[in-house]
Order: C-alpha cells, then structure tokens, then sequence
C-alpha cells in the first residue's frame, strides 16, 4: 500500500490528470444530484407552503339549485377523524379560497386570494417573499391583502391603497368589499404560486361563509413519510360520520381538476365550482374529498426523477470514459514498470503483491479524485446558492430566491465507493497482466 | 550434500518461428559458502543459468535443486517462497525501486515475509548492512540521488537483508568504472565471508573472476571448465577435461 501510494506521487503529472479527469465526472455528478435532491425537497417544501399542508380534506354540498358548492360546514366530521390520528400531525389549519377581481381607479385584475388562518401557518408566512409593505401591516389589520407584484403593478396601486374587490360567493351571489393593500410578494410564476393573501374571516365573508366554516382542512405531517397511511386513515375514519369521495375519484381522471384547481386554487375541491350537479348524482350534506401532496406532485416528481436519471446517465458516462482511461493509462503504466514488477517478483513478492500495488494505485486516485470533485462541488453549490434568482421565471423551483442543493452524506459516501470501486475494476486487468508477468522475462524487458 | 545442484539442464527460447538453445544440458555443484563465478562471453548462458538458480525461470528440461528441495516441482507461490526466503539478488543495472530511499529499499525484502526479528532487532540489521556498505549518511536518499556504485551498494546491502543462504549476482560490476568494480567485488567478498552467505556472481571480466573461490566456464550453452581454486595452491579442475554435460 505504501509502494502504491508513492507510485502515486511519483508521476504526480500523470496522476493529476487522471485525477483530474475523476474529480471532474464526480464534479459534475455530485452537482447534478444535489440540484434535483435540493430541487425535489424545494418544490416539495413550496407545494406544501402553497398548499397549507400534507394532507387536505376538503368538502362540497349540492346547494338547492342542484350546484356543487365548496364549503365545509361540518366542521365536526374532520376534527373527530383527527383525532384518531394525532399523534401523526404536526399541526393543521383551515383555509378558503375567492377568486376575484380587484378594481383600482379604472383598472381591474383579476386575483385569488386565498384565505389563511395565520396563527397556525408561521411556516408559511416565512416563505412569503415580500418585496414590499410588512407582515405586521397584513396581521394588524383583517381587512388587508397580500398580492403579487405583477397584479398591483397591472393595477397602478401601491402598497397602502385600498382596492374594491368583487367576487362570486359560494351561493352564487355577488359579493363586493374593500381591502387595502398591506405587502406585495415577488410573483411565483406556475403551479399557481401567483396567488394572493388574505385572512380567512374575511375571505369567508366575502365567499358568505361563516368565520368557522372552511373549504380546505390541512394537515402538516411529523413524518412527511407517512402521508399515504395518513390519508387513508382519514379516508377511514371521516367515512364513520359521512360521505367520502373514494381515493381513486379524488386521484383519478376526476380529481385531476381538483388537482390542477388545487394548484391554482391552493386545493379547494374540485377546481371547477358551482358546477350544477346531474338530479341522480345529488348529495345530502358534505362530501368530502381527502388529497395529499403527492396527488399534486406526480408532474414535478417525474420531472426531477428524469434530471436524476440524467445525472445518473452523465455519471455513467463519465464512468465509462474513465475507466477506459485508467485501463489504458495503467497499461502503460504496466509497460513502464516492467523490471521493476521483475525485480519485486524475484524479491519474493507474490503475484497477488503486485496486483494489489496497482489496484490501491488506481484506488488512491480514485479516491483522491472523487475528493477533489466532491470539494469543487460544495464550492460551486456554495456560490450558485448565493445568486439571487428570484427574478427569473422559476422562482417556485428555488427557496427564497436562491437555488438549493442538497447533499447527503451516505449518499456520496455511495457514490464515491461506487467510482472507486469502478476504478478498482477497471484496473483489475492491467493489474493481473502485471501480476502474471514472468520475473525472468520482466527483468529481460526493456522499453 | 551440494547446496546448488544442476543437472542436465536444457534452456530453450522461442525466437520468432525460430528457437534459441541458450542452454544445451549444464551440469555442475556449488557447495555452501562458496564464492563463485559463472563466466563466459556474451550469449553464453550465464544470465540463463542465474536465472534457473534464482527460481525466476524454469528449465526446459533437467533439474536445479536448491539446497535439497528440486525447484521444477514447485508451483509460482512456492518458488515465490523459496526466492523469499533463501535467495538474494543483485543486477547488472542495480533494479532499485525508485519511490523508495536507500533505508526503505534494503528494508522491502524483510516487509515481504513473516516478521523472524522484533521490530528494533530488524532496524539495527537494516542499519548495520547500510553502515557495512558504507552508506549510513544516505539511508534517506532515493535511488536518483546515488551515484552507480553507491546503488549497487544499496543493492548488495537489499540481497543479504533477509540473510539468504545464496545471493545470484548478474554482472554485479558491468556499469561500474574498474575502481568502483573492485570495490563492489572486495564488499561482496567481505560479505561471503563474514556472513557466510554463498555467492554466485556472473562476469566475463577476467579480472574479477581472479577473486572467485569456484569457477565455472560456460561457452555456447554448455559448461567448458569447472573448478575450484586453492588458495594456498592455485585451481583444482573438477571437469577441467572442456565440455561437460549430457550433450558432451
């Protein structure tokens, strides 16, 4: 082993660029892999900030028109189900959604707002990136609004203003208020990220609801693990006090509005609303719907699993290239050493002696390779995480405005072990070629 | 009972479509202790002959027992054994690993092995045959750094480290000036006798020869002169008579 690491050293140019040449594939690996885990995580993270929750439950009645309409009411039924599975929850709040549309002077935009109970969505309120106006202002006063940037600049209003806002309650009716304008926050574009804030009373008055009531129950997880086993339970236990909508409707082909109304809507039941309900469909009472976060994220999970494949594509690549250069490399290596591999055979070293000598060569460039990759990785994850994205049009893919990567340790410790133990092998050959050298021959060579 | 024992042995090399007879049935007896020479011209076989006694090659035929125990029965590992523990080597172009300085080069035979000394006992030997070379002030410089006659100190000081019971040395003196020469063959002489340690050198330096206590001639392949000189009374031929072997 000492023999092989000072063969290392000795041809240190040699050694450099086949190190080089790893640290490099492992550069690039490393910085893939920790952008589609910090991506994955980030986007996991917004969905569950934009959607108040793990878990949502949410409810709609057939009012006497024979509409759908979103509401729950039966506030019971949820909190009852809860209980039985407490000791999996975090925390849990309530929210409603209104679209509608703001009028300021003669311009008018349409906006969601989305109602939020704030005393238990701190979590939340943090992720809020507010480029104008405070928090304090909103939470000081109920009849307040947090809006995108892009509708109060459409809208020529500034923080402080006070807008009419006009929309639909949940009967049908029209319905008109003033709020005034307490922050505007950088514009999420996609996914519905570009929603508004309100608190939930008064989204709930202008939707004609009473302050208890609620159109989405979310739920934080403990254990983000748990969410399906979560999901079903509820799916249980709400089905003991009333009508439950069968996991594959709210999954399937008809619960993809709800998904997609979810995105836009931040997961307010089926998306399309008021819809007027066939006679022989008709319902007494609430329906619920039960949903998770991962009903919402197939889309964004598939995109991230083909940026890893890639990754893992572009590392396999890499791989290969190198352990064609390591095999060549070590051939030569091979040739040059010749006599030497004689002189250490007639000594009396084995032929497994001199194998291993080329292997822990090949181990210790590896190694050292991957290393150096691996440090240039974290330095550039550490500068990329430092520029400010926020502008762009991915924002719902960073945190804060800033890209995230994430590393864990096992996994490179995998990683590094899976180069070198691909370098072990690509040497492997060369290695036995030199072991089964005959001593008398290797000291006759000379190149 | 002979320490080196050849019988009829036959060295045949492929060469191309052609074959080359290197050795043509060599038969001769090195006794324990012995300082001995295997001379000849070029192309004569000497460095064959090393090699068969060295285990580093096999014959194509004939037998080369080593100290009672015949080498062509034995497979890789054991001969791997054999030149481990009874052999020592020393070349014409000295074979030093160059990543190691003169102490870790002398010291890498014993590393190879099962420990026979503690740990201080195998330094003070690895420093007293550095110190008995005359090299004590470049036990830390590599090879690079050594001029030719102080590597093949270093080399010489390498073969008796594991205190073989024979040391081949091929053409110990062929890149070394005539003083260094001399100094080389006085060193491995001093070492024949102090340590008991038998030598088998080849040369085809006349002058060297002078210092060998057993002779052997090889022309073509085969043995032409084979004696032992009387220090006291000048050589003693064994097969003075010229060719000898199973093709004579």
């Amino acid at each position: 082993m000492r023999i092989a690491f000072k063969n290392v050293l000795r041809h240190l140019k040699r050694s450099l660029l086949l190190g080089g040449a790893i640290g490099f594939g492992f550069f690039v690996f490393t910085l893939i892999n920790s952008f589609t885990n910090g991506l994955s995580t980030t986007v996991e993270r917004n969905f569950t900030d934009l959607f108040g929750g793990h878990v949502y439950v949410t409810g709609s009645e057939v009012s006497e028109r024979g509409s759908e309409i979103n509401v729950v009411k039966d506030t019971f039924a949820v909190e009852d189900a809860v209980y039985a599975i407490e000791d999996k929850i975090e925390s849990f709040n309530t929210r409603s959604s209104a679209g509608t549309t703001m009028v300021y002077g003669t311009k008018e935009e349409n906006q969601r707002i989305i109602g939020l109970n704030f005393s238990g969505e701190s979590t939340f309120l943090e992720t809020l990136n507010i480029i104008d106006g405070s928090l304090e202002n909103f939470l000081e006063n109920p009849n307040s609004v947090i809006l995108p940037e892009d509708t109060v600049d459409k809208l020529d209003a500034i923080v402080g203003e006070i807008l009419v806002v006009r929309t639909t309650t949940i009967n049908g009716q029209q319905n008109v208020n003033d709020l005034v304008v307490a922050a505007t926050i950088r514009t999420q574009e996609g996914f519905g990220g570009a929603s508004g804030y309100g608190h939930i009373e008064t989204v709930n008055q202008l939707l004609n609801m009473t302050p208890d009531q609620y159109q989405s129950f979310n739920i934080y997880l403990k254990d983000v693990n748990d969410i399906d086993f979560v999901t079903e339970e509820l799916q249980k236990e709400i089905a003991f006090f009333a009508e439950v909508e069968p996991r594959a409707a709210a999954t399937g082909p008809g619960g993809a509005g709800g998904a997609g109304g979810g995105a836009r809507g931040g997961g307010f039941g089926r998306g399309g609303g008021n819809r007027v309900v066939p006679e022989e469909e008709r319902w007494f009472g609430t329906k619920f719907r039960v949903r998770n976060l991962n009903d919402n994220l197939t889309g964004i999970r598939s995109l991230i699993n083909t940026m890893d494949r890639i990754g893992w594509i572009v590392f396999c690549v890499i791989l290969a290239i190198i352990m064609v250069g390591i095999m060549n490399s070590y051939r030569m290596v091979m040739l040059e050493r010749t006599a030497e591999i004689g002189t250490m055979r007639a000594m009396g070293v084995q032929k497994g002696g001199i194998r291993n000598i080329f292997i822990w060569e090949a181990f210790f460039t590896a190694l050292g390779g991957a290393l150096a990759g691996l440090l240039l990785a974290l330095i550039a994850m550490f500068i990329f995480g430092q520029l400010d994205l926020s502008a762009g049009r991915f924002s719902f893919f960073l945190s804060k405005g800033h890209l995230q990567f994430q590393t864990s340790i096992l996994e490179t410790a995998r990683n590094i072990a899976i180069l070198c133990a691909m370098a072990v092998a690509s040497v492997y050959v060369p290695a036995m070629a030199a072991a089964n050298l005959k001593p008398a021959e290797a000291l006759r060579t000379s190149y | 009972m002979a320490l080196v024992e050849l019988n009829n042995v036959t060295k045949v090399y492929p060469l191309g479509k052609t074959e080359v007879h290197a050795l043509k049935g060599v038969n001769f007896e090195i006794d324990k202790g012995e300082f001995a020479s295997i001379t000849g011209p070029s192309g004569s076989g000497k460095s064959t002959i090393l090699n068969m006694i060295g285990c580093i090659d096999t014959p194509t035929d004939g037998q080369v027992i080593i100290d009672g125990v015949e080498t062509g029965g034995l497979r890789d590992k054991a001969l791997t054994r054999l030149r481990h523990k009874s052999l020592g080597f020393i070349f014409q172009s000295f074979n030093l690993i160059p990543v190691l300085n003169v102490y870790e080069n002398v010291e890498f035979p014993v590393l190879l092995g099962k420990r026979t000394q503690n740990k201080k006992e195998q330094a003070e030997w690895i420093d007293y045959l550095i110190d008995a070379v005359g090299l004590g002030k470049w036990r830390t410089h590599k090879s690079n750094e050594l001029s030719g006659g102080q590597r093949q100190r270093v080399a010489i000081a390498r073969a008796l480290v594991t205190k073989p019971s024979i040391v081949m040395a091929d053409e110990p003196t062929a890149n070394l000036d005539s003083v260094t020469s001399e100094a080389i063959m006085d060193l491995m002489r001093q070492m024949n006798r102090e340590l008991e340690t038998t030598i088998i050198f080849s040369t085809h330096d006349p002058d060297v020869v002078k210092i060998a206590d057993h002779v052997i001639k090889l022309q073509d392949g085969l043995v032409v002169d084979d004696f032992k000189v009387d220090s006291n009374a000048g050589g003693t031929s064994i097969n003075s008579s010229g060719l000898v072997g199973a093709g004579a």
